[in-house]
């Protein structure tokens, strides 16, 4: 009876220090830091910013003990700051990661494994975005789709096409028509250097070269080269698309490229998920793009269908280097952040977020009823660029500007980032 | 200096101290530590490996470090005779007893050097831009439309592009250097000259150049310097593109350090800009020297 009294009381008092524990982090005055890229400037027009702090909000006003102290840099300048910070081994409570920063701390052991705190199944990309070696280090804030076109449907119809083209080949015919009109077919901006490998070159790799080459290229076993023939087709393929974009694809901004769409200057342009707000921004000016624009998948060399692809591009960590009730409390925010929440209120401004919500096609323009067809009855596969090393990604994208401007060719093309690879 | 004015040993060294701790601290410190990283490889941010020479024989197989410094160089040679020539030739008109509204010129050739470079570089982009840009609506308007060409995304136009702000940025710093120097020349050497019969040319070569050349030394150095590290007017103009067309070494070490998260090899790519640079230099001072001496 004494034995029996002793554990009832042994297994009562455990259970009051370990509730103790648990409510610990929800009544301290706890004071967390954060760096991140969502200025209460961005949030005026941009709906992930502003869905951010939305979402941010929420939870200071759910734990009002916990004090945010968030430094917001509007600038991708941040992610090299975090960079320093993290040499410095002097990163932020919460760290907030692109696959950049992830690849340069993910082998040193900086962040918490949050394997147990979170559920790959209900994220797009099962978080393998910001996973490595077995352990999940953070969770998506943000998710986008690549290789949309995005085309003005009456133009199109002129054109003598009541269906978007699906070959690469009925494109360049049709360029014949629209060249004649003086309209660019598909107009471009590569300034920031990632819409041609994000939007054709990736489309084409998967096409040609298939995805275990893809794989085995990413993993850099050896069993696949930049220099392989399947690339060097993918190169030769892309630079026959050429005579279908603007003359100054190469420096032109995307921003200007999307306007020049609304302006009736161009008949399509090949962008990401987060166009159809752009588009609906011009509506003013430009009285009619909204509905005159229609999404369709990217044309391929073949007729077969073509992948969608994806990124989560940002994500949040939390510091190995806390302890106690303040590790507790900044995995319950990047749980609280990575809910359901975020991407509720993205799927509200018709835009995509890292966790599968229902939508509710009512409150959708036609054009974004076409992208969610499109994402959903394509395959959907990762960007080349966020599975490679960022040397490679660098290189590919400064090697690809020089072989579309001419300067080299495509085997010399395939040398250089083959060449960064092994640096 | 008589003994007792001067200062004693430790107050001197105290006046030294500041400068002596911001030299080591923002100067020396750092180059040291390049120095080392250089011969390392950094597998992640904590991980570093020791490497030799590693990066150095990259370095020197790299083709794109190569077209870097060329696109340096031919930033020099083109800052050199642009920036310097046409900054002298300005000052001349400026020293002129025939100009009026002196300060008024000064001061407007020297605004520029007051922006900010990315401003600079912003606006100019603006200027070569190929659908909406100053220089193509003014060959449109003159009737030459088909000269109107992506000068921005061209690789064969792309170095002549950026090197036109930058030659109309630094006009003005090196105009008041210039101006400074002739203004201590003394007036009457030139009415000398004069009465001998020299000419506005005559006077230039043979009176204005010889006697600040001591200045002219100072600004072909600062020339140099500043065009071996530019950066701010690549980085907004082309970003180093297209490609690396317009890539510097300061723009390639940045890609290289920061892109690429290759630290190691980016800070051999610094070590090589000082080095470089050094070493240009040294050259045109051994030059300059050797001529006054000879």
């Amino acid at each position: 009876m004494k034995r029996i009294f002793a554990l009832l009381t042994a297994l009562v008092v455990m259970i009051c220090l370990s509730s103790v524990a648990l409510a610990d982090w929800k009544d301290e005055n706890i004071t967390m830091t954060i760096i991140h890229e969502h200025t209460a400037e961005a949030a005026k027009t941009v709906a992930s910013s502003r869905n951010f702090l939305k979402v941010q909000d929420e939870f200071s006003a759910l734990y009002p003990n916990i004090t945010l102290d968030v430094t917001a840099l509007g600038s991708s300048e941040i992610f090299n700051k975090l960079t320093i910070l993290a040499a410095a081994n002097d990163l932020p409570d919460i760290v907030y990661l692109n696959t950049k920063v992830y690849g340069a701390i993910k082998d040193d052991n900086m962040l918490v494994d949050l394997t147990g705190y979170v559920d790959p199944a209900n994220y797009r990309d099962k978080l393998n975005t910001f996973s490595n070696n077995g352990k999940i280090n953070g969770v998506p804030t943000k998710y986008t789709t690549y290789d949309y076109v995005f085309y003005n449907a009456k133009l199109w119809k002129e054109a003598g096409y009541d269906e978007f083209p699906t070959t690469w080949e009925d494109m360049l015919k049709a360029n014949e028509y629209f060249e004649s009109k003086g309209i660019t077919t598909l107009i471009m901006g590569n300034k920031l250097g990632f819409f041609i490998t994000n939007g054709y070159l990736d489309a084409l790799m998967y096409e040609i070269c298939g995805e275990d080459w893809i794989n085995h290229l990413a993993a850099g076993d050896g069993q696949a080269n930049w220099t392989d023939d399947c690339f060097i087709q993918c190169l030769n393929e892309l630079q026959t698309l050429i005579p279908l974009f603007n003359k100054d694809f190469v420096t032109a901004d995307d921003q200007w490229a999307v306007a020049e769409y609304c302006k009736g200057d161009a008949a399509a342009t090949v962008s990401g998920s987060w166009v159809p707000g752009s588009i609906k921004s011009y509506e003013d000016d430009y009285p009619g793009i909204t509905d005159g624009t229609r999404v369709a998948a990217l044309p391929t060399v073949s007729g077969k269908p073509a992948v969608v692809n994806y990124a989560a591009p940002q994500g949040l960590g939390v510091n190995a280097n806390l302890t106690g009730s303040k590790l507790e409390a900044a995995i319950a925010f990047v749980q609280y952040m990575g809910s359901k929440k975020y991407s509720q209120y993205q799927a509200e401004d018709g835009e995509l977020g890292p966790v599968q919500v229902d939508v509710d096609p009512t409150n959708l323009v036609q054009m974004q009823v076409d992208l969610f067809d499109v994402m959903n009855s394509h395959e959907n596969k990762p960007i080349v660029g966020s599975i490679i090393s960022s040397a490679e990604s660098t290189a590919l994208s400064a090697s690809l500007n020089s072989f579309m401007a001419g300067v080299i060719t495509a085997k010399e093309c395939a040398v250089e980032v083959q060449a960064a690879a092994t640096r | 200096m008589n003994n007792r004015l001067r200062p004693g040993k430790w107050v001197m060294l105290a006046y030294l101290l500041p400068g002596f701790l911001v030299t080591v601290g923002m100067l020396i410190l750092p180059l040291l530590t390049a120095t080392g990283f250089s011969f390392c490889k950094f597998t992640s941010i904590k991980n570093i490996t020791f490497v030799g020479l590693d990066n150095y024989r990259t370095l020197f197989a790299d083709k794109n470090v190569l077209q870097s410094l060329e696109n340096n160089l031919f930033l020099v040679g083109v800052s050199l005779v642009g920036q310097l020539g046409i900054a002298f030739i300005l000052a001349m008109i400026l020293n002129s007893r025939l100009t009026s509204l002196k300060r008024f010129h000064r001061t407007v050739a020297y605004f520029p050097v007051t922006l900010s470079a990315v401003v600079v570089g912003y606006v100019w982009s603006m200027v070569f831009d190929y659908n909406f840009g100053l220089l193509g609506s003014l060959l449109k308007a003159l009737g030459c439309g088909d000269q109107v060409v992506p000068w921005l995304s061209q690789p064969s136009t792309v170095m002549i592009c950026v090197c036109i702000p930058l030659v109309w940025q630094y006009i003005g710093f090196h105009l008041v250097i210039m101006l400074s120097a002739m203004s201590s020349i003394d007036k009457e050497i030139y009415e000398m000259a004069e009465l001998d019969g020299a000419g506005e040319f005559r006077r230039a070569v043979s009176i204005t150049l010889p006697l600040i050349r001591n200045t002219l030394m100072v600004c072909v150095f600062l020339c140099i310097s500043a065009n071996m590290k530019v950066f701010d007017h690549i980085i907004a103009m082309t970003n180093g593109g297209p490609g690396y067309s317009s890539s510097v070494m300061a723009v390639y070490t940045y890609i290289i350090s920061f892109n690429n998260m290759n630290f190691g090899y980016g800070s051999a790519l610094s070590v090589a800009i000082f080095v470089v640079t050094a070493t240009l230099v040294a050259v045109s001072q051994l030059v300059f020297y050797r001529r006054k001496e000879a």
